[in-house]
């Protein structure tokens, strides 16, 4: 089982590797075929490990243990090691199960792409990366996980290198993770400093101290303390407030990297953190809070800028970063299997929605304003079908996965929340609304397609249609893995081992009811208001409708008091204190040791001969000086 | 084997030596030969040999001036060894990859080899006053090489670089001779068992600990003692500059660990917090002026500000992972900020510029030399699984329970490295090609493999840095009770 373990990381890095390196000779089958192969081969391997831990007594498997980091002399001994239980061994079927499908899909979708095999191991290297974070047994590990899918965003956003946009977005996404990765980074340190290990897991882990709070005691300033700081790198990965600007612009990417990366997998890597550490969370009602503010404020700010948006792509940007913010209202009320439920059915639907999206891409030759969509159901049919089961799966509509996992999140809020209850209530009206505003525009309605693209759509392949209908079946289906209204909790039963179960709450048929009638009156609005859109009835001259489109101003918020302000201080050290400090300094030296002054005004010359002769009288003056005092000091 | 030191330090002298009595044309194979085999030997450094002497291996004696005091003391410890490896790589790489200029090709040689084996001399000298000597005269060929092949400013670098460090060194070896007064030797490890013992005078243990903390701080670059580095840096040419950021500013760190501290005394100790905040404060301040250069050039060298900035907390903040890391992450930098130089230094070759606004697009001409550009940028930027993150980090985790808020302050410089760094990769890489075909950038077969090799290191000590942790562990020093916590 141990080997097996290993298998799961190293099978896309040998894949990656390959394709950096020889990929551009193999040609694109063959290039495409060993990434594909790699993630599957990674999916069957994660396959094994699940089945591993399910049968394990202690509902857990481990790797044994690579020398790494250690320091001879310390205690200090960081290794590579991995360690699967229920939580991380769902995430790592939906990060290879997922990731193959859209390997698959990438294969047609990037077709002729002259940087073909790059692209395809820059995928297999987040795939690496991502299976590192969550298999991490320690968290060292887990941070070479959680920056390395942070190279791999940057290289996918900025794939297509030679946009100026692109690059710029790439850029942003790693610097802006980057403020969340240092809060990472310190949290470790003061989880080191408190539990003396960066183990997670074993006899003295530290979740294992965690567990053992009769023998171990952490102070509630600092247990608040390290959770806000952990939730800090949480949400610069998960796109959280005040962090999350970079994902709306991470849409730059190839459609298949925002679907993978940007949806389904590494942007949940926060919601895993936090529930990793629930138990530290637990301790602070404070971290408990913010969490639950945080997301329920990022889900409703999000939801607003999803209504105004045209790129089909911002559309689904948005709501990624909405959902995740539902996703972080769970953790703050305390139920992290609903979390993590919602993490699992989103990568279902959302990956549906966004190739599903790249598929109508795709077919109008890279349109993406949804001005000059409409009328496709007719045209593509098939993705027409998935995205509306796409649709209907996020909308929060029964019997659907969306419906069955957000109405756990919205039933934990009512129960522990009420004022972020509203918040994500007011969110789920929004998500229909814009969801089905996104649908009618793209499939429905007159078709507003230019006359020469609409005479030569793109058809989708097998490759594309396969991933899409099977992200569909999983998108109807997986709700039923915790729907507890009608007696199914399978999933809360293969999470109990690491998270306890949630109690049962006398309140779930009235949110239940709440939350049916609220999806049922959004959609229905929002496609009688779209049923017969055509260009100039937006509302895209209201000044509201402009504030939502650009995320209530955040990025200009940022510019003024973040940008400019530390641009101007850069620039000031670099004129004033570097160009012209030295030269300050450099007159105190002149005028305070006469000699030196003397020497230097001589050199102005800039002759080399110079330069030898005086450092020639300095080596006389400085052995004179040695000489004098040796003697007088040699006894 | 205890003349090895004398050997990796004669053989580039000897090849210098005869490379400035051939024809030009060979000047360049030979001196390779040289610098290579004294790298080679600098491996057998490594392992312990030859006479054993308090902690140090391959100990070797002989009288210079022997009424002065002055005597040729080496040996090495897992400290000095790893940093005389570094400067003769680093000797070899320069003599490789970057061409001399036409009209003084051995002259060019001679600087290079020369200020490789006297910063060896000062790296493995057990002999305090040959330390300084050493320290000193390695900044001849510098300032020569500056001041004959520098940049258009090369004047005004050479003084500035001059002033700042010459009163630096003039502080320290008033120090040295107070020390010698006060104890009738140089000797390192007879200086360092007396201070240990309390057998000498703690006023003037206070002045050593003052005179050789500014030397040291102005040869490593600590603000705002590093007033000379940005124009130093700029118009020094790229081999000497190799030797000089790699190598030369880390005697300033590697003084701090081997004199500051153990024979400075109490008050050396008493010094720590400040030198930890002025650590700090380094890194973000090197970022800033790195964030402000147009110059790509300027931004690595302002970057070394920053990254010197961690290698300090490290050295001095007393615990055993921490001064580890230290010393690991001084060979660190020197293979990345070397990596990174000469890459700058193929792009204003081939390109004709170094300014940022001039280029662009290099990626769809050179794909691998951009690739590789990339993989040293990132190991600059400290991301885990490259040589910087496993020093970084083992330097921050053991200083953050000393001093929590100075190490979270360095922390947030990892910020400040993003942006610098993926700006100039942004503006210099990316884009569309803007040059015609002969401004395309191609490497060389020993270019390339010397690129390649240092790829190869970046990834293989972020991968598996134990065994050199192991080496620079061994560093002679124990700075207080370091704070051992207890990993399984």
């Amino acid at each position: 089982m141990s080997t097996i373990l290993w298998l799961v990381p190293l099978i896309p890095l040998i894949g990656a590797i390959i394709n950096g390196t020889i990929g551009s000779k193999l040609g694109e089958r063959l290039s495409s075929g060993i990434a594909i192969l790699s993630v599957i081969g990674a999916f069957i391997a994660a396959i094994a490990v699940v089945g591993g831990v399910s049968s394990s007594p202690g509902h857990f498997v481990e790797s044994n243990a690579v020398a790494w980091m250690s320091v001879p002399g310390t205690p200090l001994s960081i290794p590579f090691s991995f360690h699967v239980d229920p939580l991380n061994g769902g995430m790592l079927l939906v990060i290879t199960g997922v990731g193959a499908l859209i390997h698959i899909y990438s294969a047609s979708y990037m077709h002729g792409d002259k940087g073909y095999s790059r692209y395809f191991a820059y995928l297999n290297l987040f795939v690496f990366f991502m299976a590192v974070l969550v298999m991490a047994g320690n968290l060292p590990l887990l941070f070479v996980g959680w920056e390395g899918v942070g190279l791999a965003s940057y290289l996918l956003i900025g794939f297509w290198q030679e946009k100026w946009s692109a690059t710029q977005a790439a850029k942003k996404a790693f610097i802006v993770n980057r403020i969340g990765d240092v809060a990472l980074l310190i949290a470790m340190f003061m989880l080191y400093r408190e539990f003396k290990t960066l183990n997670l897991y074993g006899d003295s882990g530290i979740l294992t101290q965690l567990t053992a709070s009769s023998t171990f005691h952490v102070e509630t300033g600092v247990a608040t303390a390290i959770a806000l700081l952990l939730f800090g790198g949480a949400a610069g990965k998960s796109a959280q407030l005040p962090l999350f600007v970079w994902l709306p612009d991470a849409m730059e990417g190839p459609t298949p990297v925002s679907a993978l990366i940007h949806a389904a997998t590494m942007v949940t890597a926060g919601i895993y953190l936090v529930c990793r550490f629930h138990l530290l969370f637990e301790m602070s009602p404070l971290a408990m809070q913010v969490v639950a503010w945080t997301g329920g404020l990022t889900a409703l700010v999000a939801a607003c800028a999803g209504v105004a948006q045209w790129d089909i792509k911002k559309v689904l940007a948005y709501s990624t970063v909405s959902q995740l913010g539902l996703m972080f209202v769970a953790c703050g009320c305390g139920a992290f299997t609903a979390a993590m439920f919602h993490v699992t059915t989103h990568a279902f639907f959302k990956a549906l929605l966004f190739l599903g999206a790249g598929a109508v891409i795709h077919a109008l030759h890279g349109e993406q304003d949804m001005r000059k969509m409409g009328g496709l159901a007719s045209k593509i049919k098939s993705t027409h079908l998935l995205v509306l089961i796409g649709t209907i799966a996020i909308a929060g509509i029964p019997p659907l996965a969306g419906f069955w996992s957000k109405d756990e999140i919205l039933l934990a809020a009512f129960d522990h929340n009420r004022p972020v209850y509203g918040l994500a209530a007011a969110t789920s009206a929004l998500t229909a609304f814009y969801m089905w505003r996104m649908y009618m525009l793209t499939f429905q309605g007159s078709s507003r397609v230019d006359e020469h693209t609409a005479h030569h759509l793109h058809h989708p392949d097998t490759r594309i249609v396969l991933p899409l209908a099977i992200l569909g079946i999983l998108s109807v289906i997986a709700g039923f893995m915790n729907a507890p209204a009608v007696g199914l909790h399978f999933y809360s039963d293969w999470l109990a081992p690491v998270i306890p179960s949630p109690e049962h709450s006398h309140n779930s048929g009235l949110v239940m009811g709440i939350s049916v009638v609220v999806a049922l009156v959004a959609s229905a609005m929002s496609v009688a208001k779209y049923k017969s859109f055509t260009v100039g009835t937006g509302a895209k001259s209201s000044p509201v409708f402009a504030f939502f489109a650009s995320a209530l101003r955040f990025d200009d918020l940022y510019a003024a008091i973040v940008v400019k302000p530390l641009t101007a201080a850069a620039a000031w050290s670099n004129l004033s204190v570097e160009r012209n400090g030295a030269r300050g300094l450099l007159r105190l030296g002149h005028s305070s040791v006469d000699f030196v002054g003397k020497s230097v005004r001589r050199w102005q010359s800039g002759i080399v001969g110079d330069y030898i002769l005086s450092m020639a009288i300095c080596l006389i003056v400085i052995v004179s000086v040695v000489l004098i005092a040796g003697t007088r000091g040699g006894n | 084997m205890n003349e090895l030191i004398l050997v990796i330090v004669a053989l580039p002298l000897i090849a210098a030596v005869i490379a400035s009595l051939v024809h030009e044309k060979s000047a360049k194979s030979i001196s390779i030969i040289g610098s290579a085999i004294a790298c080679l030997l600098s491996i057998l450094g490594i392992t312990t040999g030859g006479t054993i002497d308090r902690g140090f291996h391959h100990v070797f004696n002989a009288p210079w001036l022997p009424k002065l005091g002055l005597m040729f003391s080496f040996g090495l410890d897992g400290m000095s060894s790893l940093l005389v490896l570094l400067t003769t790589f680093l000797t070899v790489i320069a003599v490789i990859v970057i061409p001399a200029p036409k009209n003084a090709v051995r002259a060019y040689y001679l600087s290079i080899l020369v200020a490789g084996a006297l910063t060896n001399v000062a790296f493995a000298s057990l002999n305090i006053l040959l330390f300084y000597i050493a320290f000193e005269a390695a900044l001849i060929p510098v300032l020569i090489a500056i001041g004959m092949f520098g940049g258009g400013d090369r004047s005004k670098a050479a003084i500035q670089f001059f002033v700042f460090t010459v009163i630096g060194s003039l502080l320290l070896l008033s120090a040295i001779i107070g020390l010698r007064i006060a104890t009738g030797t140089f000797d390192y490890l007879t200086l360092k068992d007396l201070v240990a013992a309390g057998a000498v005078d703690p006023s003037l243990l206070r002045w050593f600990a003052i005179a050789s903390f500014i030397a040291f701080a102005t040869k490593a670059a600590v603000v705002p003692l590093h007033a000379w580095l940005g124009r130093a840096y700029i118009n020094t040419p790229t081999g000497m500059l190799l030797l000089l950021s790699g190598a030369m500013a880390k005697l300033g760190v590697y003084g701090l660990i081997r004199f500051t501290l153990p024979l400075g005394g109490d008050f050396a100790e008493s010094l720590v917090p400040l030198i930890v905040t002025l650590g700090a404060v380094s890194v973000v301040y090197g970022a800033f002026v790195a964030a402000a250069q147009t110059d790509i050039k300027a931004v690595i060298a302002f970057s070394s500000i920053s990254h010197m900035g961690y290698i300090v907390i490290g050295a001095v903040v007393g615990d055993d992972a921490a001064r580890s890391g230290s010393v690991l992450q001084m060979l660190n930098h020197g293979i990345t900020t070397g990596a990174l130089f000469i890459c700058c230094d193929f792009i204003s070759r081939y390109r004709g510029s170094r300014q940022v606004t001039a280029l662009g697009g290099i990626w769809s001409d050179s794909p691998l030399f951009s690739r590789l550009l990339l993989l040293f940028t990132f190991s600059s930027v400290a991301l885990p699984l490259t040589n910087g993150f496993v020093g970084e980090f083992l330097i921050l985790l053991g200083a953050f329970h000393k001093f929590p808020y100075q190490t979270a302050i360095a922390s947030a410089g990892a910020i400040g490295s993003a942006v610098y760094m993926l700006w100039m990769i942004q503006r210099s890489i990316y884009g569309g090609s803007k040059s015609d075909a002969s401004k395309v950038i191609s490497l060389g077969v020993s270019e390339r493999s010397v690129l390649l090799a240092l790829a190869l290191m970046i990834i293989g000590i972020g991968v598996a840095p134990s065994p050199l942790l192991a080496i620079a562990s061994d560093n002679g020093h124990k700075v207080g009770a370091a704070m051992q916590p207890e990993v399984k």
